[in-house]
Protein backbone atom coordinates (compact mmCIF):
# COMPACT_ATOMS: atom_id res chain seq x y z
CA UNK A 1 0.00 0.00 0.00
CA UNK A 2 2.77 2.37 0.89
CA UNK A 3 5.17 1.26 -1.84
CA UNK A 4 4.18 4.20 -4.02
CA UNK A 5 4.89 6.65 -1.22
CA UNK A 6 8.54 7.53 -1.41
CA UNK A 7 10.38 8.76 1.67
CA UNK A 8 10.50 12.25 0.17
CA UNK A 9 6.77 12.36 -0.48
CA UNK A 10 6.02 11.01 3.00
CA UNK A 11 8.17 13.74 4.49
CA UNK A 12 6.34 16.37 2.43
CA UNK A 13 2.97 15.02 3.59
CA UNK A 14 4.09 15.14 7.24
CA UNK A 15 5.49 18.66 6.94
CA UNK A 16 2.50 20.01 5.02
CA UNK A 17 -0.17 18.38 7.18
CA UNK A 18 1.57 19.45 10.39
CA UNK A 19 1.83 23.06 9.24
CA UNK A 20 -1.74 23.10 7.93
CA UNK A 21 -3.05 21.69 11.23
CA UNK A 22 -1.26 24.41 13.23
CA UNK A 23 -2.62 27.10 10.91
CA UNK A 24 -6.13 25.70 11.15
CA UNK A 25 -6.04 25.28 14.92
CA UNK A 26 -5.88 28.98 15.67
CA UNK A 27 -7.50 30.38 12.53
CA UNK A 28 -10.28 32.83 13.23
CA UNK A 29 -9.76 32.72 17.01
CA UNK A 30 -9.43 36.04 18.80
CA UNK A 31 -5.91 35.96 20.15
CA UNK A 32 -4.98 33.29 17.60
CA UNK A 33 -1.77 31.53 18.50
CA UNK A 34 -1.71 32.99 22.03
CA UNK A 35 -4.51 30.60 22.98
CA UNK A 36 -1.85 27.90 22.96
CA UNK A 37 -0.22 29.73 25.85
CA UNK A 38 -3.46 30.23 27.78
CA UNK A 39 -3.57 26.76 29.35
CA UNK A 40 0.11 26.91 30.30
CA UNK A 41 -0.17 30.44 31.69
CA UNK A 42 -3.18 29.57 33.86
CA UNK A 43 -1.54 26.44 35.19
CA UNK A 44 1.61 28.43 35.86
CA UNK A 45 -0.29 31.05 37.88
CA UNK A 46 -2.11 28.43 39.98
CA UNK A 47 0.93 26.24 40.69
CA UNK A 48 3.19 29.21 41.35
CA UNK A 49 0.59 30.72 43.68
CA UNK A 50 -0.08 27.50 45.60
CA UNK A 51 3.24 25.64 45.66
CA UNK A 52 5.70 28.43 44.88
CA UNK A 53 6.07 29.50 48.51
CA UNK A 54 7.16 25.97 49.54
CA UNK A 55 9.63 25.12 46.80
CA UNK A 56 10.75 28.42 45.25
CA UNK A 57 13.59 28.89 47.73
CA UNK A 58 15.00 25.42 47.09
CA UNK A 59 15.05 25.86 43.31
CA UNK A 60 17.08 28.59 41.63
CA UNK A 61 15.20 30.55 38.94
CA UNK A 62 11.96 28.85 40.02
CA UNK A 63 9.56 30.75 37.70
CA UNK A 64 11.63 29.72 34.68
CA UNK A 65 12.02 26.19 36.08
CA UNK A 66 8.25 25.89 36.38
CA UNK A 67 7.47 27.47 33.00
CA UNK A 68 9.94 25.16 31.24
CA UNK A 69 8.45 22.15 32.99
CA UNK A 70 4.97 23.14 31.91
CA UNK A 71 5.79 23.68 28.22
CA UNK A 72 7.60 20.34 27.98
CA UNK A 73 4.72 18.60 29.77
CA UNK A 74 2.22 20.31 27.47
CA UNK A 75 4.07 19.05 24.39
CA UNK A 76 4.28 15.49 25.74
CA UNK A 77 0.61 15.19 26.67
CA UNK A 78 -0.73 17.01 23.62
CA UNK A 79 1.34 14.80 21.33
CA UNK A 80 0.30 11.52 22.92
CA UNK A 81 -3.37 12.54 23.16
CA UNK A 82 -3.21 13.94 19.61
CA UNK A 83 -1.79 10.69 18.21
CA UNK A 84 -4.65 8.78 19.83
CA UNK A 85 -7.26 11.26 18.58
CA UNK A 86 -5.93 11.53 15.03
CA UNK A 87 -6.96 7.99 14.10
CA UNK A 88 -10.55 9.03 14.79
CA UNK A 89 -10.34 12.59 13.42
CA UNK A 90 -8.89 11.43 10.10
CA UNK A 91 -11.02 8.33 9.87
CA UNK A 92 -12.22 9.42 6.45
CA UNK A 93 -8.69 9.43 5.04
CA UNK A 94 -7.82 6.11 6.67
CA UNK A 95 -10.93 4.47 5.23
CA UNK A 96 -10.69 5.83 1.73
CA UNK A 97 -7.18 6.90 0.75
CA UNK A 98 -4.46 4.27 0.38
CA UNK A 99 -1.52 5.85 2.15
CA UNK A 100 0.89 4.91 4.94
CA UNK A 101 -1.35 5.54 7.95
CA UNK A 102 1.62 6.21 10.17
CA UNK A 103 1.96 9.59 8.46
CA UNK A 104 -1.11 10.88 10.32
CA UNK A 105 0.25 10.55 13.89
CA UNK A 106 3.67 11.68 12.70
CA UNK A 107 2.12 14.85 11.22
CA UNK A 108 0.25 15.38 14.48
CA UNK A 109 3.48 15.07 16.45
CA UNK A 110 5.20 17.49 14.07
CA UNK A 111 2.44 20.10 14.43
CA UNK A 112 2.77 19.89 18.22
CA UNK A 113 6.52 20.20 17.86
CA UNK A 114 6.04 23.46 15.96
CA UNK A 115 3.98 24.84 18.84
CA UNK A 116 6.60 23.56 21.30
CA UNK A 117 9.31 25.41 19.35
CA UNK A 118 7.32 28.62 19.58
CA UNK A 119 6.92 28.09 23.35
CA UNK A 120 10.66 27.52 23.63
CA UNK A 121 11.27 30.83 21.84
CA UNK A 122 9.09 32.59 24.40
CA UNK A 123 11.01 30.81 27.17
CA UNK A 124 14.33 31.97 25.68
CA UNK A 125 12.99 35.51 25.62
CA UNK A 126 12.11 35.25 29.31
CA UNK A 127 15.53 33.74 29.98
CA UNK A 128 17.15 36.72 28.28
CA UNK A 129 14.99 39.24 30.14
CA UNK A 130 15.69 37.62 33.52
CA UNK A 131 19.46 37.86 32.88
CA UNK A 132 19.92 34.21 33.77
CA UNK A 133 23.44 32.83 33.15
CA UNK A 134 23.78 31.28 29.69
CA UNK A 135 26.34 28.82 28.34
CA UNK A 136 27.05 26.75 25.25
CA UNK A 137 25.15 23.94 26.96
CA UNK A 138 22.01 25.54 25.60
CA UNK A 139 22.79 23.84 22.27
CA UNK A 140 22.15 20.46 23.90
CA UNK A 141 18.44 21.30 23.74
CA UNK A 142 18.49 20.01 20.14
CA UNK A 143 19.38 16.51 21.37
CA UNK A 144 16.77 16.56 24.15
CA UNK A 145 14.11 17.81 21.73
CA UNK A 146 14.77 14.82 19.46
CA UNK A 147 14.57 12.54 22.51
CA UNK A 148 11.25 14.04 23.58
CA UNK A 149 9.86 13.81 20.02
CA UNK A 150 10.82 10.14 19.69
CA UNK A 151 9.53 9.14 23.12
CA UNK A 152 6.17 10.91 22.88
CA UNK A 153 5.56 9.88 19.28
CA UNK A 154 6.50 6.29 20.11
CA UNK A 155 4.07 6.15 23.04
CA UNK A 156 1.42 7.93 20.96
CA UNK A 157 1.81 5.41 18.13
CA UNK A 158 1.60 2.50 20.55
CA UNK A 159 -1.58 3.76 22.19
CA UNK A 160 -3.26 4.85 18.96
CA UNK A 161 -2.58 1.39 17.50
CA UNK A 162 -4.94 -0.04 20.14
CA UNK A 163 -7.34 2.92 20.38
CA UNK A 164 -9.47 1.92 17.39
CA UNK A 165 -10.16 -1.58 18.73
CA UNK A 166 -10.42 -0.57 22.40
CA UNK A 167 -12.44 2.61 22.64
CA UNK A 168 -11.53 3.40 26.25
CA UNK A 169 -7.81 3.77 25.54
CA UNK A 170 -8.14 7.60 25.39
CA UNK A 171 -9.92 7.63 28.79
CA UNK A 172 -7.35 5.30 30.35
CA UNK A 173 -4.59 7.54 29.01
CA UNK A 174 -6.29 10.64 30.50
CA UNK A 175 -6.31 8.99 33.95
CA UNK A 176 -2.74 7.80 33.57
CA UNK A 177 -1.72 11.27 32.41
CA UNK A 178 -3.07 12.81 35.63
CA UNK A 179 -1.06 10.34 37.73
CA UNK A 180 2.02 10.97 35.60
CA UNK A 181 1.67 14.73 36.09
CA UNK A 182 2.17 14.33 39.84
CA UNK A 183 4.95 11.79 39.33
CA UNK A 184 6.94 14.16 37.11
CA UNK A 185 9.04 16.89 38.74
CA UNK A 186 7.33 19.75 36.97
CA UNK A 187 6.89 22.06 39.93
CA UNK A 188 8.98 20.30 42.58
CA UNK A 189 12.72 19.59 42.49
CA UNK A 190 14.22 16.54 40.81
CA UNK A 191 16.33 14.61 43.29
CA UNK A 192 19.37 13.24 41.58
CA UNK A 193 21.81 11.41 43.81
CA UNK A 194 24.66 10.46 41.50
CA UNK A 195 25.56 9.22 38.07
CA UNK A 196 22.46 7.73 36.46
CA UNK A 197 24.21 4.56 35.31
CA UNK A 198 25.50 3.86 38.85
CA UNK A 199 22.02 4.40 40.22
CA UNK A 200 20.52 1.99 37.71
CA UNK A 201 23.13 -0.62 38.64
CA UNK A 202 22.27 -0.16 42.31
CA UNK A 203 18.54 -0.53 41.68
CA UNK A 204 18.26 -4.28 42.52
CA UNK A 205 19.70 -3.62 46.00
CA UNK A 206 17.19 -0.85 46.61
CA UNK A 207 14.30 -3.04 45.48
CA UNK A 208 15.07 -5.60 48.21
CA UNK A 209 13.44 -3.60 50.98
CA UNK A 210 10.91 -1.73 48.92
CA UNK A 211 8.24 0.47 50.49
CA UNK A 212 5.60 2.67 48.84
CA UNK A 213 7.66 5.77 49.52
CA UNK A 214 10.78 4.26 47.95
CA UNK A 215 8.79 3.01 44.98
CA UNK A 216 7.33 6.45 44.28
CA UNK A 217 10.77 7.99 44.66
CA UNK A 218 12.22 5.50 42.17
CA UNK A 219 9.42 6.16 39.67
CA UNK A 220 9.93 9.91 39.92
CA UNK A 221 13.64 9.59 39.39
CA UNK A 222 13.72 6.98 36.65
CA UNK A 223 10.59 7.49 34.60
CA UNK A 224 11.62 8.80 31.16
CA UNK A 225 9.60 12.02 31.26
CA UNK A 226 11.37 13.04 34.48
CA UNK A 227 14.78 12.23 33.00
CA UNK A 228 14.09 14.17 29.83
CA UNK A 229 12.65 17.13 31.71
CA UNK A 230 15.72 17.16 33.93
CA UNK A 231 17.92 17.16 30.83
CA UNK A 232 15.98 20.06 29.31
CA UNK A 233 16.55 22.08 32.47
CA UNK A 234 20.22 21.10 32.62
CA UNK A 235 20.61 22.38 29.08
CA UNK A 236 18.66 25.62 29.28
CA UNK A 237 18.82 26.67 32.93
CA UNK A 238 21.64 25.00 34.80
CA UNK A 239 24.25 24.21 32.15
CA UNK A 240 26.87 26.17 34.06
CA UNK A 241 26.17 24.75 37.51
CA UNK A 242 25.22 21.15 36.75
CA UNK A 243 26.57 20.73 33.21
CA UNK A 244 24.97 18.95 30.29
CA UNK A 245 24.46 15.15 30.38
CA UNK A 246 27.47 12.96 29.62
CA UNK A 247 27.98 11.14 26.33
CA UNK A 248 27.18 7.73 27.86
CA UNK A 249 23.99 9.15 29.41
CA UNK A 250 22.99 10.61 26.03
CA UNK A 251 23.72 7.38 24.15
CA UNK A 252 21.80 5.31 26.72
CA UNK A 253 18.78 7.56 26.60
CA UNK A 254 18.91 7.72 22.79
CA UNK A 255 18.79 3.91 22.64
CA UNK A 256 15.77 3.85 24.98
CA UNK A 257 13.75 6.49 23.11
CA UNK A 258 14.64 4.98 19.74
CA UNK A 259 13.50 1.61 21.07
CA UNK A 260 10.17 3.07 22.21
CA UNK A 261 9.71 4.85 18.87
CA UNK A 262 10.45 1.80 16.74
CA UNK A 263 8.28 -0.48 18.87
CA UNK A 264 5.46 2.06 18.57
CA UNK A 265 5.96 2.40 14.81
CA UNK A 266 6.10 -1.37 14.33
CA UNK A 267 2.95 -2.06 16.38
CA UNK A 268 1.10 0.81 14.68
CA UNK A 269 2.06 -0.40 11.20
CA UNK A 270 0.89 -3.93 12.02
CA UNK A 271 -2.38 -2.98 13.65
CA UNK A 272 -3.32 -0.08 11.38
CA UNK A 273 -3.84 -2.56 8.53
CA UNK A 274 -7.07 -3.57 10.27
CA UNK A 275 -8.32 -0.08 11.21
CA UNK A 276 -10.87 0.08 8.38
CA UNK A 277 -12.75 -2.98 9.63
CA UNK A 278 -12.38 -2.05 13.30
CA UNK A 279 -14.11 1.33 13.01
CA UNK B 1 1.86 -6.01 -20.93
CA UNK B 2 1.41 -6.90 -17.26
CA UNK B 3 -2.11 -6.66 -15.83
CA UNK B 4 -2.70 -3.73 -13.46
CA UNK B 5 -4.21 -5.73 -10.61
CA UNK B 6 -4.29 -9.47 -10.08
CA UNK B 7 -6.30 -10.84 -7.16
CA UNK B 8 -5.99 -14.57 -6.62
CA UNK B 9 -8.29 -16.57 -4.35
CA UNK B 10 -9.09 -13.67 -2.06
CA UNK B 11 -11.51 -14.05 0.83
CA UNK B 12 -12.80 -11.45 3.23
CA UNK B 13 -14.97 -11.78 6.29
CA UNK B 14 -15.97 -9.48 9.12
CA UNK B 15 -16.12 -10.82 12.64
CA UNK B 16 -17.66 -9.19 15.70
CA UNK B 17 -18.22 -10.46 19.19
CA UNK B 18 -21.75 -10.26 20.58
CA UNK B 19 -20.42 -9.68 24.12
CA UNK B 20 -18.97 -6.16 23.97
CA UNK B 21 -15.20 -6.18 23.81
CA UNK B 22 -14.56 -2.73 22.48
CA UNK B 23 -13.26 -1.60 25.86
CA UNK B 24 -10.19 -2.74 27.71
CA UNK B 25 -12.39 -2.95 30.81
CA UNK B 26 -14.70 -5.41 29.02
CA UNK B 27 -11.74 -7.58 28.19
CA UNK B 28 -10.53 -7.47 31.78
CA UNK B 29 -13.84 -7.81 33.62
CA UNK B 30 -15.63 -10.17 31.23
CA UNK B 31 -12.70 -12.36 30.28
CA UNK B 32 -14.46 -15.45 31.63
CA UNK B 33 -17.62 -14.96 29.54
CA UNK B 34 -17.86 -17.21 26.55
CA UNK B 35 -17.39 -15.16 23.45
CA UNK B 36 -20.18 -15.42 20.89
CA UNK B 37 -19.09 -14.29 17.48
CA UNK B 38 -21.10 -12.90 14.62
CA UNK B 39 -19.39 -13.52 11.34
CA UNK B 40 -20.17 -12.30 7.86
CA UNK B 41 -18.37 -13.85 4.94
CA UNK B 42 -18.32 -11.06 2.36
CA UNK B 43 -16.69 -13.11 -0.39
CA UNK B 44 -14.48 -16.13 -0.60
CA UNK B 45 -11.98 -17.60 -3.07
CA UNK B 46 -12.51 -14.78 -5.51
CA UNK B 47 -10.11 -14.22 -8.38
CA UNK B 48 -10.04 -11.16 -10.54
CA UNK B 49 -7.72 -9.50 -13.04
CA UNK B 50 -7.77 -5.94 -14.27
CA UNK B 51 -5.87 -5.89 -17.54
CA UNK B 52 -3.96 -2.89 -18.80
CA UNK B 53 -6.24 -0.56 -20.71
CA UNK B 54 -9.36 -2.37 -19.50
CA UNK B 55 -12.35 -0.79 -17.76
CA UNK B 56 -14.45 -3.03 -15.56
CA UNK B 57 -17.81 -2.12 -14.06
CA UNK B 58 -19.06 -3.81 -10.90
CA UNK B 59 -22.62 -3.56 -9.77
CA UNK B 60 -24.80 -5.42 -7.31
CA UNK B 61 -27.26 -4.97 -4.47
CA UNK B 62 -26.41 -2.96 -1.38
CA UNK B 63 -24.30 -4.89 1.10
CA UNK B 64 -23.05 -7.36 -1.48
CA UNK B 65 -19.42 -6.44 -0.86
CA UNK B 66 -18.56 -4.23 -3.84
CA UNK B 67 -16.89 -1.54 -1.78
CA UNK B 68 -15.14 -4.15 0.38
CA UNK B 69 -13.76 -5.77 -2.76
CA UNK B 70 -12.56 -2.41 -4.02
CA UNK B 71 -10.98 -1.66 -0.63
CA UNK B 72 -9.11 -4.96 -0.70
CA UNK B 73 -7.93 -4.35 -4.26
CA UNK B 74 -6.79 -0.85 -3.27
CA UNK B 75 -4.92 -2.14 -0.22
CA UNK B 76 -7.13 -0.37 2.29
CA UNK B 77 -8.10 -3.75 3.77
CA UNK B 78 -6.15 -6.96 4.08
CA UNK B 79 -7.71 -10.09 2.58
CA UNK B 80 -8.14 -13.02 4.99
CA UNK B 81 -6.77 -15.33 2.34
CA UNK B 82 -5.34 -14.95 -1.13
CA UNK B 83 -3.11 -12.33 -2.66
CA UNK B 84 -3.51 -9.03 -4.43
CA UNK B 85 -0.66 -7.98 -6.71
CA UNK B 86 -0.64 -4.44 -8.07
CA UNK B 87 1.60 -3.85 -11.07
CA UNK B 88 0.36 -0.35 -11.83
CA UNK B 89 0.23 2.97 -10.09
CA UNK B 90 -3.30 3.05 -8.67
CA UNK B 91 -5.42 5.99 -7.61
CA UNK B 92 -8.55 5.49 -5.53
CA UNK B 93 -11.60 7.68 -5.20
CA UNK B 94 -14.07 6.07 -2.83
CA UNK B 95 -16.90 8.51 -2.44
CA UNK B 96 -15.91 11.87 -3.79
CA UNK B 97 -14.69 14.50 -1.38
CA UNK B 98 -13.72 12.12 1.39
CA UNK B 99 -11.03 13.61 3.57
CA UNK B 100 -11.96 17.17 2.70
CA UNK B 101 -11.80 19.42 5.73
CA UNK B 102 -14.80 21.78 5.92
CA UNK B 103 -12.79 24.54 7.64
CA UNK B 104 -10.11 24.60 4.97
CA UNK B 105 -10.29 26.46 1.68
CA UNK B 106 -10.51 24.72 -1.68
CA UNK B 107 -6.85 25.51 -2.35
CA UNK B 108 -5.72 23.94 0.94
CA UNK B 109 -7.85 20.84 0.43
CA UNK B 110 -6.61 20.45 -3.14
CA UNK B 111 -3.00 20.67 -2.03
CA UNK B 112 -3.44 18.09 0.73
CA UNK B 113 -5.27 15.70 -1.56
CA UNK B 114 -2.70 16.18 -4.29
CA UNK B 115 0.00 15.10 -1.84
CA UNK B 116 -1.99 12.12 -0.60
CA UNK B 117 -2.88 11.02 -4.13
CA UNK B 118 0.77 11.30 -5.17
CA UNK B 119 0.09 14.07 -7.67
CA UNK B 120 2.83 16.47 -8.64
CA UNK B 121 2.65 19.63 -6.56
CA UNK B 122 5.66 21.36 -8.07
CA UNK B 123 3.40 23.88 -9.75
CA UNK B 124 0.70 24.01 -7.11
CA UNK B 125 -0.85 27.27 -8.34
CA UNK B 126 -1.52 25.83 -11.79
CA UNK B 127 -2.94 22.68 -10.23
CA UNK B 128 -5.26 24.62 -7.92
CA UNK B 129 -6.41 26.92 -10.73
CA UNK B 130 -7.01 23.94 -13.00
CA UNK B 131 -9.06 21.99 -10.45
CA UNK B 132 -11.07 25.03 -9.39
CA UNK B 133 -11.79 25.95 -13.02
CA UNK B 134 -12.92 22.44 -13.97
CA UNK B 135 -15.16 22.27 -10.89
CA UNK B 136 -16.59 25.69 -11.70
CA UNK B 137 -15.95 27.06 -8.23
CA UNK B 138 -13.45 29.80 -9.05
CA UNK B 139 -15.53 32.39 -7.23
CA UNK B 140 -15.35 30.29 -4.04
CA UNK B 141 -11.62 29.53 -4.31
CA UNK B 142 -10.61 31.14 -1.01
CA UNK B 143 -13.70 30.24 0.99
CA UNK B 144 -13.74 27.38 3.48
CA UNK B 145 -15.48 24.29 2.19
CA UNK B 146 -18.41 24.59 4.56
CA UNK B 147 -19.51 27.53 2.39
CA UNK B 148 -19.90 25.13 -0.57
CA UNK B 149 -23.00 23.20 -1.50
CA UNK B 150 -22.75 19.39 -1.51
CA UNK B 151 -22.71 19.43 -5.31
CA UNK B 152 -19.91 21.98 -5.46
CA UNK B 153 -17.84 19.90 -3.06
CA UNK B 154 -18.34 16.81 -5.21
CA UNK B 155 -17.42 18.72 -8.34
CA UNK B 156 -14.26 19.93 -6.65
CA UNK B 157 -13.37 16.34 -5.77
CA UNK B 158 -14.09 15.27 -9.31
CA UNK B 159 -11.88 18.08 -10.56
CA UNK B 160 -9.09 16.57 -8.46
CA UNK B 161 -9.77 13.15 -9.93
CA UNK B 162 -9.50 14.66 -13.41
CA UNK B 163 -6.07 16.07 -12.59
CA UNK B 164 -4.75 12.80 -11.20
CA UNK B 165 -2.26 11.22 -13.56
CA UNK B 166 -2.07 7.50 -12.97
CA UNK B 167 -2.39 4.30 -14.94
CA UNK B 168 -5.27 2.69 -13.02
CA UNK B 169 -8.29 4.04 -11.19
CA UNK B 170 -10.53 2.45 -8.59
CA UNK B 171 -13.71 4.49 -8.45
CA UNK B 172 -16.71 4.00 -6.19
CA UNK B 173 -19.96 5.79 -6.98
CA UNK B 174 -18.46 8.69 -8.89
CA UNK B 175 -21.03 8.96 -11.66
CA UNK B 176 -23.80 10.72 -9.82
CA UNK B 177 -21.81 13.93 -9.49
CA UNK B 178 -23.08 17.35 -10.47
CA UNK B 179 -25.73 18.44 -12.92
CA UNK B 180 -26.26 17.15 -16.46
CA UNK B 181 -23.66 19.52 -17.89
CA UNK B 182 -21.00 18.44 -15.41
CA UNK B 183 -21.83 14.77 -15.97
CA UNK B 184 -21.16 15.30 -19.64
CA UNK B 185 -17.77 16.78 -18.76
CA UNK B 186 -17.00 13.75 -16.59
CA UNK B 187 -18.07 11.35 -19.36
CA UNK B 188 -15.73 13.08 -21.78
CA UNK B 189 -12.95 12.84 -19.22
CA UNK B 190 -13.40 9.09 -18.88
CA UNK B 191 -13.29 8.77 -22.65
CA UNK B 192 -10.00 10.63 -22.66
CA UNK B 193 -8.65 8.30 -19.99
CA UNK B 194 -9.60 5.32 -22.10
CA UNK B 195 -7.89 6.83 -25.12
CA UNK B 196 -4.75 7.28 -23.06
CA UNK B 197 -4.78 3.57 -22.25
CA UNK B 198 -5.59 3.92 -18.56
CA UNK B 199 -7.46 1.17 -16.73
CA UNK B 200 -10.14 1.32 -14.11
CA UNK B 201 -12.74 -0.37 -11.99
CA UNK B 202 -16.01 1.48 -11.64
CA UNK B 203 -18.42 0.50 -8.91
CA UNK B 204 -21.93 1.87 -8.97
CA UNK B 205 -25.64 1.17 -9.00
CA UNK B 206 -26.42 2.76 -12.33
CA UNK B 207 -25.80 -0.21 -14.62
CA UNK B 208 -26.68 1.58 -17.86
CA UNK B 209 -24.16 4.32 -17.06
CA UNK B 210 -21.47 1.78 -16.20
CA UNK B 211 -22.10 -0.21 -19.36
CA UNK B 212 -21.50 2.86 -21.46
CA UNK B 213 -17.94 3.05 -20.20
CA UNK B 214 -16.81 -0.44 -19.39
CA UNK B 215 -15.36 -3.26 -21.44
CA UNK B 216 -16.56 -5.81 -18.94
CA UNK B 217 -19.45 -5.76 -16.50
CA UNK B 218 -19.56 -7.85 -13.35
CA UNK B 219 -22.39 -8.52 -10.95
CA UNK B 220 -21.66 -9.10 -7.31
CA UNK B 221 -24.09 -10.95 -5.12
CA UNK B 222 -23.75 -13.43 -2.25
CA UNK B 223 -20.00 -13.19 -2.40
CA UNK B 224 -19.88 -14.22 -6.04
CA UNK B 225 -18.61 -12.13 -8.92
CA UNK B 226 -20.18 -13.17 -12.21
CA UNK B 227 -20.62 -11.83 -15.73
CA UNK B 228 -23.55 -14.04 -16.71
CA UNK B 229 -25.77 -12.78 -13.92
CA UNK B 230 -25.13 -9.26 -15.05
CA UNK B 231 -26.44 -9.97 -18.53
CA UNK B 232 -29.70 -11.26 -17.08
CA UNK B 233 -30.18 -8.14 -15.03
CA UNK B 234 -29.32 -5.60 -17.68
CA UNK B 235 -32.02 -3.98 -19.74
CA UNK B 236 -32.51 -5.24 -23.35
CA UNK B 237 -30.90 -2.09 -24.75
CA UNK B 238 -27.99 -2.44 -22.38
CA UNK B 239 -27.62 -6.14 -23.17
CA UNK B 240 -27.18 -5.36 -26.85
CA UNK B 241 -24.39 -2.94 -26.06
CA UNK B 242 -22.85 -5.07 -23.33
CA UNK B 243 -19.35 -4.50 -24.63
CA UNK B 244 -17.84 -1.06 -24.76
CA UNK B 245 -19.40 1.54 -27.07
CA UNK B 246 -18.51 1.32 -30.73
CA UNK B 247 -16.56 4.55 -30.74
CA UNK B 248 -14.59 3.70 -27.61
CA UNK B 249 -11.03 2.44 -28.00
CA UNK B 250 -10.44 -1.20 -27.17
CA UNK B 251 -8.19 -2.75 -24.59
CA UNK B 252 -4.54 -2.67 -25.54
CA UNK B 253 -2.89 -5.69 -23.91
Amino acid sequence: MSAQFTFRRSLRVILYMGLADVALKYRGAIGGYFWSLGKIALRFVVIFGVFGRYVAEAIPLYPLYLFLGLIVWEYCTETISGCIAVVFQKKDLIQRVPMPRILLPLAMSWSNMLIFFSHLCIFCLLLFISSAPLSWGILYIGVVTVHIFLLCTGIGLLLSAFAVQYRDVPHIWQVFQQILFWLTPIFYPYRKQGVLFDEVVALPHRLKDISLEVLIDLIIRFQPFALLLHNVRRSLLYAREVGIPSVSHTIGLTCIVLGVFFIGAYVFSRRSRFFVEQY
Amino acid sequence: MKPCVVATGISKSFERTIVPTVHVQDRVLRWHERKVYWKKQVFSDLSFTLHAGEWVGISGPNGSGKTTLLSVLAGLMEPDEGTVVRHADISCFFGLGSGFHPERTAAENILQHALLHRMSTNDSDTLIEGVVAVAGVSAHRDLPLHCYSAGMRQRLAFGLLMHTETSAYLLDEVFAVGDAEFREVSRRHFSVLREKGCSGILVGQNMAELQNFCDRMLWMENGQLTEESMKKRASPEARQGFACPANAPRRVD
